[in-house]
């Protein structure tokens, strides 16, 4: 411990060394721990994105084939995926139905593309109220059942005032055009209203007859479970049991496909070869991870290139370190010879070495990660709101996201890195003869 | 017989009359001359001018080259101008209708019910006339545009698939040609009125090489199409390819 004592106080010595040295370090981690709670955070947002966007973590879509072979987007068989909730009944923290169509929204002459998801609010009804109103209440919007919430932005372009009322104009699941008059009730922030997506609300009754549906019909269910874990294995579970009733495409995954285009409701009127054809709905079974395959891709990509950064800065460091610790051996080499003179053994002269660059590597560190936080916590309070990067914010703010035991680990594997650069210097410093030692003059 | 007689005597006579008038026409069969005429045994080719007048945007030109097997169902649409949009093709085959982009070199999955290139056509528009085949007649009388006299037929679709549930067609009584299409939504709403004021002759076919496309929703907003270079020449099977698409404009 005495060793110890004497490291610490030679981190004094030099201070201004001492300061650039541990000024590179602090730099290094700073960097490593940004970006890695950059994207730490950039994993839980646009999961959080998604899982809004689309209402739940697990989404079941349905297809029928029409009497003239086209394959529409519909559930049709409501039972039969009611039935299979029950299989899973104790890990679902609740899940709604929802229909969505790509719209026109007409005013005067004004007319604007706008994505509407109708779903039934009484079951959703902490969506409702996460909502982020302009103008309007969530309480307005319930009592009408022709109400519409827009985003801020579209009613601005279409010169719209809440109370008015729009023609929406849509295809419905077949293909056919229709119109409806609904009543603007209420806005939406851009960045709240699709948490990412810039989505309009209707009432699923209501949009379901735009589209010819059946009011008790739906597009997809969503489900949101308990717990995120057990994702995989809830997943695998509803699709087992909708097989046993159902036909069910298989599980392939992936965000690109019809199954994706689907669950956002974007699925198109398409020919289904007379050999193909099925009866009933045909169901198709997703989840999270299949939707984020594509972005935690791009994520990992990200994750890379930190640590790659993050190896650079250290190998960087790491040749600093070593270089100035044969400076200061060479500085000592007196102190070293009178050290050894009085007694100390080599040991006791590398590990004050060792001691000495675990300081240093350590506060380095220390005072990195208080910098990193103190960057990450101002960044977080900058309002992107109005950038095209929204699907990648929360509400309009960037995330951070530092794991405990990853910045513990991190800390271990720079400091260690430190020690294994100074060992060098340290070995030599230890092997020197402590009367030769003592002649030296630099 | 007093005057009272002779009134109710006459007016009946001139109801029935005309009412006899429109049972005598078959109008299933105007129905099916209409699509007969517009639709080629042989293939068509013919280049296509657009201009759009939207509110909101202004005006915008698009040059359109067109080419139909109406034998097969199938149409390619290849835009030619603006520049910007040279090569961006619609391919009409056997599985669907196909969007292509000479930037990302990807063919996109599109519907015949979608507007085309943001106008007041549809791109089923484009494609063979089938009036007979997807409409039943639930109403018949007679009227003048313009003009013209003419027979106005009210019509339901046969089935959920066709981009316009009812149809209000106004023919003209002499030579039966197509002047006016009322197109409604699933509610029976107006969406637009089309306008074909003028036909060319080719071969046995007419086709409308004028074409007005007038939104009912959005005020002021109408689309118009005028057609030339009308040809009936036999076309390579390999232009309703994706892979004509794809080196057409390379």
């Amino acid at each position: 411990m005495q060793l110890a004592k004497i490291a610490l106080r030679n981190t004094t010595r030099q201070l201004k060394r001492t300061l650039l040295l541990g000024g590179a370090i602090a730099f290094g981690f700073f960097v490593f721990t940004v970006l890695n709670g950059f994207t730490g955070g950039l994993i839980e947002t646009v999961q959080f994105n998604f899982a809004s966007a689309l209402g739940g973590h697990i989404y079941i879509s349905g297809t029928e084939v029409s009497e003239l072979g086209s394959e529409i987007s519909v559930i049709g068989d409501t039972e039969a995926v009611l039935g299979a909730l029950g299989t899973i009944d104790q890990l679902i923290a609740s899940y709604n139905t929802r229909s969505s169509a790509n719209t026109s929204i007409i005013f005067g002459a004004r007319e604007e593309n706008q994505r509407l998801i109708g779903a039934d609010f009484g079951q959703e009804d902490k969506v409702l109220g996460a909502m982020n109103f302009v103008e309007g209440t969530p309480e307005a919007f319930l009592e009408r059942p022709d109400g519409l919430l827009l985003p801020q932005d579209v009613i601005e372009k279409l010169g719209l005032e809440i109370g008015e009322s729009v023609i929406v104009k849509t295809n419905t699941i077949s293909g056919q055009q229709n119109v409806a008059d609904l009543v603007v009730v209420g806005s939406l922030n851009p960045q709240d209203a699709g948490f990412g997506i810039t989505l309009g609300f209707a009432h699923i009754e209501a949009l379901n007859t735009l589209l010819d549906m059946e009011p008790n019909e739906f597009q997809t269910l969503n489900i949101y479970l308990d717990d995120l874990a057990l994702l995989p294995a809830a997943t695998g579970t509803l699709y087992r049991e909708l097989k046993n009733v159902a036909t069910v495409e298989p599980r392939t995954g992936g965000s690109r496909g019809p199954n994706f285009a689907r669950a956002f409701g974007l699925g198109r009127v398409n020919r289904v070869a007379e050999d193909e054809r099925w009866q009933g709905t045909k169901f198709s079974v997703t989840n999270l991870e299949d939707r984020m395959e594509g972005v935690m891709s791009m994520i990992g990509v990200m994750e890379n290139i930190s640590l790659i950064i993050f190896l650079v800065i250290l190998v960087i460091i790491m040749v600093g370190v070593m270089n100035s610790y044969r400076m200061v051996m060479i500085e000592r080499t007196v102190e070293i010879g009178t050290m050894r003179a009085m007694g100390v053994q080599r040991s006791g002269i590398r590990s004050v070495f060792i001691w000495e660059a675990f300081f240093i590597a350590l506060g380095g560190a220390l005072a990195g990660l208080v910098a990193a936080f103190a960057v990450m916590a101002g960044l977080e309070l900058f309002d992107f709101s109005s950038s095209s990067w929204s699907f990648f914010l929360k509400q309009g703010h960037i995330q951070f996201g530092v794991g405990f035991f990853d910045t513990v680990v991190n800390m271990a594997l720079l400091c260690v890195m430190s020690i294994a650069s100074v060992y060098l210097p340290a070995r030599s410093a230890a092997q020197l003869r402590p009367a030769e030692a003592l002649r030296a003059s630099f | 017989m007093n005057v009272y007689s002779i009134v109710r005597t006459l007016s009946i006579v001139s109801v029935l009359s005309g009412l006899g008038t429109v049972f005598a026409q078959d109008f299933v069969e105007m129905l099916r001359t209409i699509d007969q005429r517009s639709n080629f045994a042989a293939d068509f080719a013919a280049t296509f001018t657009m201009e759009r007048i939207d509110p909101e945007a202004g005006e915008d030109n698009r040059t359109v080259q067109v080419f139909r097997r109406d034998e097969d169902d199938a149409f390619l649409l290849l835009i030619q101008k603006p520049e910007t949009q040279l090569g961006q093709g619609y391919l009409r085959i056997e599985d669907g209708l196909w969007f292509y982009d000479p930037e990302s070199r990807q063919f996109t999955f599109t519907s015949l019910s979608e507007a085309f290139e943001g106008s007041d056509a549809r791109n089923d528009d484009f494609g063979r006339s089938s009036l007979a085949d997807d409409y039943q007649i639930v109403e018949t009388r007679e009227g003048t545009l313009g003009r013209f006299e003419v027979w106005i037929i009210e019509l339901e679709a046969l089935n959920d698939e066709v981009p316009y549930p009812f149809k209000t067609l106004s023919i003209t009584k002499e030579g039966a040609l197509l002047l006016k299409s009322e197109d409604y939504s699933l509610t029976k709403r107006l969406l637009r009125t089309s306008f074909f004021p003028s036909y060319a002759r080719v071969g046995d076919n007419l086709i409308a090489d004028q074409r007005i496309f007038v939104d009912a929703l959005v005020e002021n907003k109408r689309t118009s199409f005028t057609i030339s270079n009308i040809s009936t020449t036999d076309l390579p099977d390999s232009v309703f390819t994706k892979a004509y698409v794809e080196r057409v404009n390379r």
